[in-house]
């Protein structure tokens, strides 16, 4: 489960704006503050040295707690499978991979229509998940709206991931502290109690919200006392939108959700010291002609190329919210939004990356989860980058075969083209007769056409049944509080 | 040309090139002057206001531009409706606007209000994570024709049911027209909580409150 090491990460800043861009995050902290919407974090702020305002419940931050914050947050952590056997590793720039969480909607791209979401397709989406061989990691790919009351929602999300998926987690939404409590409780039966999941997570919180500019909300703040305490590692995702609730100029964005992302790991490593922390960007632009927040949109890629480099040099574990678009349906649009993204995601050098699976406005497909596996597979290609050795120079190999000669029949290709070369399977690499003997399908109808065949090839692995019996019982409990 | 159409030209203009300050003391000019603010207001801020909203509709200018132009609309309407007696109408209508509990998002709707603003509606706003108490409270306070519910998260859109509830609990439904917007709503959703209507965006929302409201053309 390591993914693939990017080795050579571009940085799209100098070394002196980085330099920059962090004291001005410093200056705007310690003069500006950030909101938290909750008494008992201004509190704790207060008493390790924030400037608190508590009538407008504004903290002011000095820098030393900036990096006191950095030290504290661990450099690298892993999320485990629910055996806790397996695991994925961040802040290693491993590129590793993850389903989309939470999207509202299923959509059928062949009758260009919607549905919402349920239980039956969060449990497909899992399957799926487990079959995709490129996705590392597995998630809730849906919020399920059949689930009422809404509140139990995220409950649910959790039961089913713990009951269906075997990969590692990659952080499933939870909503509000009620559901925290039960969900922290489901984790703990699973992993054998707190200080087993305190060791070897099989959770992780997607994600503390933060509505921009500078604000942490009562009920992200709620949830965050409660995961931070128990040591779930954290995820922050500032989502500015340029032009309207950040500056219009993207690098000012980048700067402002610095300061966000940092205001909230502050808060997160006062609460508990050692909180693993993901730094990501989900900042893109506000639309000025048609007021839609963008998420196909290039500045997006651009910004987050900056952020992740901000995040590196923080050596914070981070991600990026790949695979985000804005279009509907499966199609040329999605596959040119998702690839600049991804593509720029990969030279960020980040470590882990996200969405596959996701539509625009809250939605989700099969189809093209399947497609965005086949593509992360091409990306993970790029991110091997190149090994230059004597091996791999192949002088020898060349000399052998001399000018005019034929590599096809020599031991050195046979031995290294199966690593060398990337296999899809949906992309078509057909020549157009053998296309059309195929039935002249594109990759939507490939794709549509795989989903079966992968779900097919779903192995159970179930919790053990006294686990199994307490889950049920903590949902019941789960449902009669919650209503 | 005499002093009353140049200053409407001049209001117009101001309102066109979202210049606050030339707004606010070409207002104060009108009243000065004993130019009469309702006409200032129809023939110039309204003709200027008109021209932007156009122009926006058919992306001729941009968010930025438009938001400009509405707050110098605005700031000059607030200058001029000192010299207005009380029982003059002034306003389209009135309307009340928050987000709804447990959701502090803003922008969306502070676009929205602005826009209503700049078309000629008097519009409170009361801001974030206004409970359904305060909704209902400031209906019985205020009485207005419209009430806008915002919400954007799926976990809050659930208290615009709520507010119409108790609306109609208090028998106070029919009495006010109520519409509701953000990501997470659809017309469906709108219907099936008993709204009169749905927006998907600010442009929209503007359109169907004139619609709702029986004004504006």
């Amino acid at each position: 489960m390591l993914g693939v090491l990017n080795k050579r990460p571009l940085d799209i800043l100098s070394r002196g704006e980085v330099k920059e861009i962090h004291e001005k995050t410093l200056e705007l902290l310690e003069n500006v503050g950030c909101a938290f919407h909750h008494k008992e974090v201004l509190d704790i702020l207060e008493e390790h040295g924030a400037y608190v305002d508590y009538e407008k419940q504004i903290a002011k931050l000095p820098s030393y707690l900036v990096e006191d914050a950095l030290r504290k947050a661990p450099r690298t952590y892993r999320i485990y499978d629910k055996t806790q056997k397996e695991y994925c590793k961040f802040g290693e720039r491993r590129f590793v991979s993850r389903l989309t969480e939470g999207r509202a909607y299923v959509v059928d791209p062949f009758k260009k229509t919607r549905k919402k979401a349920t239980l039956s397709d969060l449990k497909k989406g899992i399957m799926l998940g487990e079959a995709l061989s490129n996705t590392l990691m597995n998630n809730a790919n849906v919020t399920p709206q059949d689930v009422e009351p809404p509140s139990m929602r995220d409950v649910y999300m959790w039961k089913y991931l713990f009951e269906y998926a075997s990969k590692p987690v990659g952080g499933a939404w939870t909503f509000e502290k009620d559901s925290a409590i039960y969900i922290l409780k489901m984790a703990e039966k699973v992993a054998g109690g707190k200080r087993e999941l305190r060791s070897k997570p099989i959770i992780r919180w997607f994600m503390c919200e933060c509505t921009s500019p500078l604000t942490y909300s009562k009920t992200a703040l709620d949830v965050l006392l409660i995961y931070a305490r128990e040591g779930i590692p954290i995820m922050f995702a500032p989502m500015v939108m340029a032009g309207g609730t950040g500056p219009i100029t993207l690098v000012g964005d980048v700067m402002q959700q610095n300061a966000e992302n940092l205001a909230g790991i502050v808060a997160t490593e006062l609460i508990n010291p050692g909180t693993p922390v993901t730094y990501m960007s989900a900042s893109s632009i506000l639309d000025m002609k048609t007021t839609l927040f963008c998420y196909g949109a290039p500045e997006q890629a651009l910004v987050t190329l900056a952020s992740i480099q901000l995040a590196r040099n923080y050596h914070l574990p981070n991600a990026v919210m790949a695979n985000h678009t804005d279009a509907l349906i499966p199609g040329p649009q999605a596959a040119f939004e998702k690839t600049i993204f991804n593509l720029s995601s990969i030279l960020s050098g980040t470590d882990e990356f996200g969405g596959i699976g996701f539509l625009g406005e809250d939605g989700f497909s099969f189809e093209q989860a399947v497609i965005d596996d086949e593509i992360a597979g091409g990306l993970l290609r790029i991110a091997d980058g190149f090994e230059v050795s004597e091996e791999t120079l192949a002088l020898d190999v060349i000399e052998k075969v001399g000018p005019g000669g034929n590599f096809l029949t020599q031991k050195h290709t046979r031995d290294h083209f199966k690593s060398e070369q990337w296999f899809p399977s949906l992309i078509n690499r057909s020549r157009w007769e053998e296309w059309r003997g195929k039935g002249s399908k594109n990759i939507v109808e490939k794709a549509h056409e795989r989903i079966d065949e992968l779900i097919e090839k779903y192995e159970p692995n179930p919790l053990p049944k006294d686990i199994q019996k307490e889950l049920d019982e903590i949902v019941k409990l789960a449902k009669k509080q919650l209503k | 040309m005499c002093l009353s159409s140049d200053i409407f030209v001049k209001l117009k203009n101001a309102v066109i090139d979202g210049d606050v300050d030339e707004a606010s003391s070409l207002a104060g000019e009108v009243l000065n002057s004993g130019v009469d603010p309702l006409e200032a207001i129809r023939r110039g801020l309204n003709v200027g206001i008109k021209e932007v909203g156009d122009k926006f509709g058919n992306m001729e200018i941009f968010l930025p531009e438009l938001m400009m132009s509405g707050e110098a609309m605005k700031v000059a309407v607030n200058i001029l409706k000192r010299g207005i007696p009380k029982k003059s109408v002034v306003s389209l209508g009135k309307i009340v606007f928050g987000t709804v509990e447990g959701d502090i998002h803003s922008i969306g709707k502070n676009i929205v209000v602005t826009l209503l603003e700049a078309a000629g509606f008097d519009v409170y706003d009361l801001g974030e994570n206004v409970p359904v108490e305060t909704f209902i409270r400031k209906v019985k306070e205020l009485k207005p024709d419209l009430l806008g519910l915002s919400a954007l998260m799926t976990t809050t859109v659930t208290c615009q049911r709520d507010v119409i509830e108790q609306l109609k609990a208090e028998n106070l439904r029919g009495g006010v027209k109520v519409i509701v917007g953000g990501a997470p709503t659809t017309p469906k959703w709108a219907e099936e909580i008993g709204a009169d209507g749905w927006a998907e965006n600010a442009s929209v929302a503007v359109q169907k409150v004139k619609e709702l409201l029986e004004v504006g053309g």
